[in-house]
């Protein structure tokens, strides 16, 4: 069941990690779809 | 008596010039109608062309496309403010994708500002394809349940052995549920998705479904990363013993013995069903895969229209009596085809994977440990998979005199 735990724990940090990353590559909606003209922060 | 006369033979010219003028008129537009149908109209649609719209018959509309007006008109004419098109030509434009748009946010779809397919997918989305979607899970769950109930639990025929032999190492259990727990969070978070407005809404309300659709969203989104991985896993670890070979067709003569007790055809390392089902879970996964990450990246990867051409270009599509299958779309429109797509998929995924979950668990005795512990006790290991315990018997052997 080790093995069972291990990929379910690797499930989070795969999707918060792919979340962080995107978001900080400029991937995220607001980033997409927003023009130079715009402050999003 | 002599204006009288005078005032008859007026009439009479008049009267006859009155008839005659109509007539002529009559003649010449008929005549202009048979010519070009739309004459009569001005240019408009005929009731003809609505009539065969409201049919569902496909209606050549591209004299129409065409009457978008001129950004500006003769300097002699009066402008207005929109220049020189009228209201109907503006949003003509705007709907066929002529006009020049301006606008301050990025993106491919950002300058479509009306999009005409979009009710055909919206309809086609809640109707037909929930409607279906679900019949198949319900009817998925219906054929297992009935199966247990006349069938019962697949239990090991042979006495136990209290011996176990290893039947997957970690990384392969690991691989398997890296994958499995993504689908599930992904299952049950794109159902969420799919019947959220007509099933959720209704029982917990808006601003309960509004939280749980934000999570679900965000879910589905990141979670999708682990699933690919996953499904990466197991191709690598599982193909070359997914191969078909000759022991299927036994398996499958006798369908692997699932219906009826004390038949167990010779099978090696996976049987001939666990092997359709990794092939449908590679195929599937594979194409959900390519819709999802084009989904995931909104316009940025549209993959329908020239996988249209291909399908209209060797006649499959003609073949499928789906006809001539659009190669030029909007933007939303290449989402579209992916969203639905990704659905169908996912429907037949699901319920595919309904019938490995079973057999996994409750439905088979001794099954589930090869993927828990990892260790199946090896009467249940000679039962389903009598060549591979053979192998591993021999390879065992072959190391021992090594170690």
């Amino acid at each position: 069941m080790k093995a069972m735990m291990t990929a379910f724990v690797a499930i989070a940090v795969i999707s918060v990690g792919a979340w962080y990353g995107l978001g900080e590559l400029g991937f995220s909606a607001a980033d997409q779809t927003s023009g130079s003209a715009v402050r999003l922060n | 008596m002599l204006r009288a006369i005078f005032a008859l033979i007026l009439t009479t010219i008049f009267a006859v010039s009155g008839l005659a003028g109509p007539v002529t008129a009559q003649t010449a537009a008929e005549t202009a109608t048979e010519t070009n149908p739309r004459a009569a109209t001005g240019g408009a649609p005929t009731l003809e062309d609505i009539l065969a719209r409201q049919r569902g018959e496909t209606t050549d509309f591209s004299h129409r496309k065409q009457s978008g007006g001129t950004a500006a008109a003769g300097i002699t004419e009066q402008l207005g403010t929109l220049g020189g098109s009228s209201d109907s030509e503006v949003f003509r434009s705007l709907r066929y994708g002529t006009a020049d748009v301006t606008v301050s946010n990025n993106g491919p779809a950002s300058a479509v500002l009306i999009q005409d397919r979009g009710m055909w997918w919206l309809e086609f989305r809640k109707g037909p394809l929930s409607k279906y979607g679900a019949w198949l899970l319900g009817g998925t769950l219906v054929a297992l349940a009935v199966f247990y109930l006349l069938r019962g639990r697949i239990r090991i025929d042979g006495p136990k052995t209290g011996r176990t032999i290893t039947r997957f190492n970690s990384f392969e259990r690991f691989g398997h549920w890296l994958f499995a727990g993504s689908f599930l969070i992904l299952g049950a978070t794109g159902l969420i998705t799919l019947f959220g407005r007509t099933v959720m809404i209704p029982l917990f309300g808006k601003d309960s479904f509004a939280l749980l659709a934000s999570a679900s969203k965000w879910a589905h989104n990141n979670v999708a990363w682990a699933f690919m991985l996953g499904l990466i896993i197991i191709i690598v670890n599982w193909t070359v013993h997914n191969i078909p070979n000759k022991h299927d067709l036994k398996w499958l003569a006798v369908a692997g013995g699932l219906f009826s007790k004390g038949v167990h055809p010779p099978a090696r390392k996976f049987n001939a069903g666990q092997k359709m089902i990794f092939w449908g879970c590679v195929v599937l996964g594979l194409s959900i895969s390519a819709s999802g990450v084009s989904l995931l990246f909104p316009f940025e990867l549209p993959m329908f229209a020239s996988t249209f051409a291909t399908l209209n270009e060797f006649g499959i599509s003609q073949m499928l009596g789906l006809g001539t299958l659009p190669e030029q779309m909007a933007p939303h429109e290449e989402m579209q085809f992916a969203q639905l797509w990704h659905t169908i998929v996912a429907f037949v995924f699901m319920a595919m994977i309904f019938a490995h979950i079973y057999l996994g668990s409750i439905g088979m005795e001794g099954a589930f440990d090869a993927m828990g512990s990892g260790e199946v006790e090896e009467q249940w290991a000679k039962e389903h998979h009598g060549l591979w315990v053979e192998e591993v018997r021999a390879s065992k052997g072959a190391a021992s005199p090594a170690e």
